[in-house]
């Protein structure tokens, strides 16, 4: 220690004062517990879970991993978690096979978001690493929805970490490697449930999510679209930025079960395809009609999401539908 | 460039590195220049103005005392009181002035709703021109001797850990500092380790958690019950001091490893057993400033009752828009004078004389109801400084008093936990009047606290929320 002290004292910095050591007991104390909390994180967690981190940024790296590998792709989905279940891209590709169009499609959906994150990842994680040749892109009403502030607040916080300086974003990375840092968010979780709620990255094939066959949560939603809502502007603003690296671009409404329907008004449900039928004049874009794929409700796992079987039907029938016109 | 951002984590080790292997002279020129960069990370084009308040006020500081006649004196300090009101007044409340006449001219039938200039004020600014002008005005009375250096005076000026938030220090205790030479010891550095670890703690951990949920019902009273408008202004309370007081420690925390000292700008405020007490221990270096260069100038309580009242309320309600250019502030200043006010009648009555208590347990108990009288006058106030105006200020108030909704006591378990964790915090540096006094705790004590604060910022850390006084 005093060797230490005396390699960084300066005229400034004085360590090497009489008697008062740099490393007190209270600090020797705190990294001792540190330490212990590290260690024991460690031996509780078991080897396979990785930190979800701030979002499902396992996810998303594996996903952009996948998109790496691949040569070229003719067809990307964007969308949600709605986007990603429901589209298997190995299912859509084999059906438009069979009709004679070889393609090599790729599921870009991100889970959790409505279009202001959508875009934001988007542009930021899948465009850089491959331009299609066309995006489908998956639009649901829960989507657009300006009603749900923790899906808004949550897109937000994604959105924020695009903005990252790449020198924050390694220091990040770096401190992610400690347990207590990189599973903070599941070690609030146990603190309020006492149980580890672990999110494993569920990637499957070309960035497809499968969620198998486990029936999952329902929720009440609120409904509210607005045409010049931030929302509805992100995802013009991304239509507009694709089209101008000249990539296709296509609506296609995105998925919900009977009970969501149900929860929306009539106004509603006339204000989001009012919406949609907008932007798909305004950009002069495809907008697919694909009201007669919708399957019935015991095919959801959820409000939302497809089980597996499901969506490598609903992903056939889908390219059918687009590449028989 | 926020302190709880992975920037200033960065940042801030940097500076330091180069800062302990240079010479005095150096160390503040690399100083200002690490300040400079510290202010620019949130616009650049504001610095200009922070270089023409510096050297306005070095030059006029000089001019000021090399002048034998009074009236040269004077035109020395108006000149500088005209530079720094007026870029305070053309920045951060043009916007305030000009939407008031645009609404006072519709009163009168006048149409002046034409578009108009509308300006961003700049961080910080309400805090380094009183800076500023304390240190011209305390030239002006001949109790400060202007800065040698232009250097120096800059970074009395720019000084990063103060710059946008405070303390409002005075020159005479900043000056010097930066004039001579730093030694940071051993024991400044632990202490300044310690500050910042318990500013990040109560940013984090009280502050923010509070803050999420003051949020919300913030967002929307009308849809609240009384209850949860309660909560809404207990959690406020806890998050403005959180907010702010942790800003001060991690401000004297980061001064203290350059080996400079700030002022202590909290003294646990919540145990103030009146608004007189309160005053003195909330923002100390702001209400000092506005007791040194405002009240007393305006006659104090030299200049009989009506005078007094009157002075009293003028200094809380300028004090109030100093804050911000809304009527809301005005309106939070105005209840802060009228209860000083009323502080003041009461006390030169004789009626809190015959109600003094005795005995140890009655004095106690009295003791504590006057603590929590006085938290809550101060949490109604706080009402007006975070509601989004004044109609809604008041549209919250009649919730609180509406008893409407339904009374879900497990609602207050958040504010219940949070007072929990702050109070022995405060406690301690209370009854020590030192919150270094955690430091003479046993080491093993010291260590689990060290650890839990540590792993709770970890753990609640997420996104970096702004410091609330950084908009002022």
């Amino acid at each position: 220690m005093k060797f230490l002290s005396s390699i960084f004292s300066s005229e400034t910095l004085r360590l090497k004062d009489v008697g008062v050591s740099p490393l007190t007991g209270g600090f020797l104390v705190c990294l001792l517990l540190l330490a212990i909390a590290e260690v024991g994180m460690r031996a509780v967690l078991p080897e396979s879970h990785k930190p979800r981190g701030s979002w499902h940024n396992l996810e998303l790296r594996d996903q952009a991993e996948q998109l790496r590998e691949m040569k070229d792709v003719d067809v990307m989905f964007a969308g949600s978690s709605i986007a990603a279940v429901n589209i298997p891209p190995v299912a859509f590709d084999s059906a438009a096979s069979e009709l004679g169009y070889e393609l090599d499609s790729f599921n870009a959906g991100i889970r959790g978001c409505n279009y202001s994150c959508i875009a934001a990842g988007f542009k930021h994680m899948f465009l850089p690493l491959q331009e299609p040749k066309k995006v489908i892109l998956i639009v649901a009403p829960v989507d657009l929805n300006e009603a749900n502030e923790s899906v808004i607040r949550r897109s937000e916080d994604f959105i924020r970490t695009f903005n990252n300086e790449s020198y924050v974003a390694a220091l990040i990375d770096v401190f992610r490697h400690l347990y207590v840092f990189g599973f903070r968010a599941e070690i609030k979780d146990f603190i309020v449930s006492q149980k580890w709620n672990f999110e494993p990255s569920l990637i499957g094939e070309k960035g497809h999510i499968d969620m198998g066959y486990e029936p999952r949560n329902r929720y009440q939603y609120k409904f509210r679209f607005e045409e010049k809502g931030r929302i509805v502007k992100d995802l013009s603003r991304m239509i507009d930025d694709l089209q101008s690296r000249g990539i296709k671009v296509a609506i296609l409404p995105g998925l919900v079960d009977g009970s969501i329907r149900e929860m929306m008004s009539k106004e509603e449900t006339d204000e989001f395809a009012i919406i949609l039928s907008k932007l798909a004049k305004k950009h002069e874009i495809e907008l697919y009609r694909a009201d007669d794929l919708v399957p019935d409700d015991e095919k959801f796992i959820d409000q939302f999401h497809l089980n597996t079987g499901a969506a490598h039907k609903y992903a056939a029938s889908l390219a059918e539908k687009i590449y028989k016109q | 460039m926020w302190f709880n951002s992975w920037e200033f984590f960065l940042f801030l080790p940097a500076v330091l590195a180069v800062y302990y292997v240079l010479t005095r002279r150096a160390q503040n020129i690399w100083l200002i220049a690490a300040s400079y960069f510290f202010y620019g990370w949130w616009d650049w084009r504001f610095l200009s103005l922070i270089i023409l308040s510096t050297t306005v006020d070095y030059l006029v500081s000089h001019y000021i005392a090399r002048s034998q006649v009074e009236a040269q004196k004077k035109l020395g300090l108006y000149l500088s009181l005209s530079l720094n009101l007026g870029l305070l007044a053309t920045f951060k409340y043009f916007n305030f002035f000009v939407d008031n006449f645009i609404a006072l001219g519709a009163t009168i039938g006048l149409d002046f709703d034409t578009p108009v200039l509308r300006l961003l004020p700049p961080v910080g600014i309400s805090f380094y021109t009183f800076q500023t002008l304390s240190y011209t005005i305390d030239v002006y009375r001949g109790r400060q001797r202007p800065a040698d250096s232009y250097i120096d005076f800059a970074l009395f000026v720019t000084y990063f850990p103060q710059l946008v938030a405070g303390p409002i220090e005075r020159a005479s205790k900043l000056l010097p500092q930066i004039e001579s030479k730093r030694h940071v010891s051993v024991w400044m550095i632990q202490t300044g380790v310690f500050l910042i670890l318990i500013g990040l703690f109560k940013k984090v951990v009280i502050a923010d958690t509070a803050g999420v949920r003051v949020d919300k019902i913030f967002a929307d009273p009308a849809a609240m019950s009384s209850l949860d408008l309660w909560r809404g202004m207990i959690l406020f309370s806890l998050q403005i001091y959180g907010d702010f007081s942790g800003y001060s420690n991690i401000a004297r925390g980061v001064s203290r490893l350059f080996g400079i000292e700030l002022s202590e700008n909290f003294l646990t405020p919540y145990f103030s057993k009146s608004i007189t007490e309160f005053w003195r221990r909330w923002h100390v270096s702001l209400s000092a400033w506005l007791r040194d260069y405002l009240y007393i100038p305006l006659g104090g309580n030299r200049k009989g009752t009506v005078n007094t009242y009157r002075n009293l309320m003028l200094t809380m309600l300028i004090g109030g828009f100093w804050h911000g250019a809304s009527w809301a502030f005005i309106v939070w200043g105005g209840f802060h004078g009228a209860y000083l006010a009323i502080h003041k009648f009461w006390l030169e009555s004789n009626w809190h004389l015959k109600s003094g208590q005795s005995g140890v347990i009655r004095r106690t108990v009295f003791n504590w109801l006057k603590i929590l009288l006085v938290f809550h006058l101060v949490s109604f106030t706080w009402i007006f400084f975070r509601a989004s105006d004044f109609a809604s200020a008041l549209d919250y108030i009649s919730g609180l008093f509406s008893f409407r909704g339904d009374f879900n006591f497990r609602s207050i378990a958040v504010p219940a936990i949070l007072l929990m964790v702050l109070f022995p915090i405060e406690w301690m540096q209370y009854r020590k009047d030192d919150l270094m006094n955690f430091l003479s705790l046993p080491s093993l004590i010291r260590g689990v606290m060290y650890a839990g604060m540590f792993v709770s910022i970890i753990l609640l850390s997420g996104n970096e929320v702004p410091f609330i006084y950084f908009q002022f």
